[in-house]
């Protein structure tokens, strides 16, 4: 039976998987702190013996074809570009590290940044409502409230202006960037054997964090629409292939007429 | 008589190797890296016919392809000759693919999870983010070298069987002198999607002819039995 089916059908698949990706990336053009996912294709390579006739002296021929592999990785590392929003309540990280959210669950999320609420109960939290992992309670009567880089929250209370320290907020990295589950509302759930690095915002390689900025998606629409117009003729391609293994198939069917 | 019939299937089954490889090349057309295969076919010679049937063999196409900016440090192609060596399992693999991200202990790893190898072997090891890799592969971290990235001067007629079963340890040995390697940067594939369009046409034509010696025959010899009943009458 003909490989090029196969290999052809593999091909075609992973086009498919690689305009899903696209497709992901430009509707999130416009996502605060998105991270634009990578398409990589690798080669398989199979070890098979191919059938043939075995003539002594002749070299066994070794089939190494089994067609392509798509690997699709969310590019964490990537900064989006900062905006300044001017809304006391909006964080964004400039660098590499991560905010840590406490999920319903008592699971670690880690958080690029956005709109912070605060509950009812005082604690800040995203604006979905899920606590910040430092644990930082706002007071009720509080009028200003300032996020330096390095994380320190700092209050300015309503009765006389008094300025009252609230806690840190810290960031983290992951080793493994692969290791992270993507979830909805731009948050990430690592795996548990994953150990994540603790760091002080402004360290090395942690990062500030900016008050009043929001982070704007990595996409760029420009890479994307080329990377689609490719992998449609690459589909095609693909395609083509898969219709020239029928028409070989169909020669071979008209042998005996 | 007998030689024209084995022909004709040694066209067929030809043609479907033939296919076969450029359903492969095709399907890698955006594999960074990816070198394409080229059929060829040798002629060999059957002692029952007179007749030669063709046999097809792959080779690689070692022409480099373009080289495309990314800008993902961790990003490494080779200008030139040669390959890096990437290690999976115990198993050490040639690739030219030059897309790499660090695991959890700072390997770089390729797409499929191979380590890459230094010069003189052993895992590249980097433990930050910020590298700045120099042209002949030196691996620096925060300005201080850390590694040495290995181009390996790697036979290509060994690369088809070692992408199979691996490459010998003394694969190793044989260093590029001078390598270019370029941060940041993919190679292409070097396949041309027109080409290989072409070769398909060209296949399918090759397998029309088979099948048409294939008819010939059979109406040979149909016209023989034909013949020689009428004669025998």
């Amino acid at each position: 039976m003909s490989g090029a089916f196969y290999v052809g059908a593999v091909g075609m698949q992973a086009q498919q998987r690689a305009l899903d990706t696209i497709a992901n990336n430009i509707s999130n053009v416009n996502t605060p702190g998105f991270k634009r996912s990578d398409v990589r294709f690798a080669e398989v390579v199979l070890d098979r013996i191919v059938d043939g006739p075995s003539v002594p002296g002749m070299p066994v021929e070794r089939g190494q074809l089994s067609g392509v592999q798509v690997v699709t990785a969310p590019m964490l590392s990537e900064q989006g570009e900062l905006n300044q929003s001017g809304q006391a309540l909006d964080i964004a990280i400039e660098g590499a590290g991560f905010l840590e959210l406490m999920g319903s669950s008592g699971q670690t999320l880690l958080w690029r940044g956005g709109r912070l609420r605060v509950l009812e109960d005082g604690t800040l939290a995203s604006a979905a409502g899920i606590a910040l992992k430092a644990g930082i309670t706002v007071p009720a009567d509080v009028t200003a409230m300032v996020i330096a880089r390095d994380g320190i929250v700092t209050a300015t209370t309503g009765d006389g202006g008094e300025v009252i320290e609230l806690g840190q907020i810290m960031l983290v990295r992951m080793g493994d960037d692969t290791a992270a589950r993507r979830l909805d509302g731009g948050l990430y759930l690592m795996e548990d054997t994953v150990s994540l690095a603790d760091g002080v915002p402004g360290e090395d390689g942690f990062g500030a964090i900016v008050q009043g900025a929001i982070e704007r998606s990595t996409v760029s629409f420009n890479d994307e629409m080329v990377s689609l117009l490719l992998v449609q003729r690459a589909y095609a391609a693909n395609a083509q292939i898969v219709q020239a293994a029928d028409q070989l198939l169909g020669i071979a069917n008209n042998l005996r007429r | 008589m007998v030689g024209l019939i084995e022909s004709a299937g040694a066209i067929l089954s030809a043609s479907e190797r033939r296919l076969e490889v450029i359903a492969q090349n095709t399907a890698n057309v955006a594999t960074p890296g990816y070198q394409r295969r080229v059929s060829f076919e040798t002629l060999v010679a059957n002692r029952q016919s007179s007749s030669g049937l063709p046999f097809l063999s792959t080779v690689v196409d070692t022409r480099s392809g373009q080289l495309v900016s990314t800008g993902n440090p961790l990003d490494i192609a080779i200008a030139g000759e040669g390959t890096f060596i990437v290690r999976d399992g115990e198993r050490l693999i040639a690739s030219r693919g030059g897309s790499f991200r660090r695991d959890e202990d700072g390997r770089m790893i390729d797409s499929l999870g191979r380590a890459l190898q230094q010069s003189g072997g052993g895992d590249v090891v980097v433990d930050s983010d910020v590298v700045s890799i120099g042209v002949d592969g030196t691996v620096l971290v925060g300005g201080q070298p850390t590694a040495k990235i290995g181009v390996f001067a790697v036979d290509v007629t060994i690369i088809q069987s070692a992408e199979v079963g691996g490459l010998s340890h003394s694969a190793m040995d044989e260093e590029v002198a001078d390598p270019q390697i370029r941060q940041a940067m993919v190679e292409q594939s070097n396949v041309v999607l027109g080409d290989e369009m072409v070769a398909m046409m060209a296949t399918a034509r090759s397998a029309e002819g088979g099948a048409r010696i294939v008819q010939i025959y059979d109406e040979l010899i149909g016209r023989v039995f034909t013949n020689l009943g009428q004669a025998g009458r």
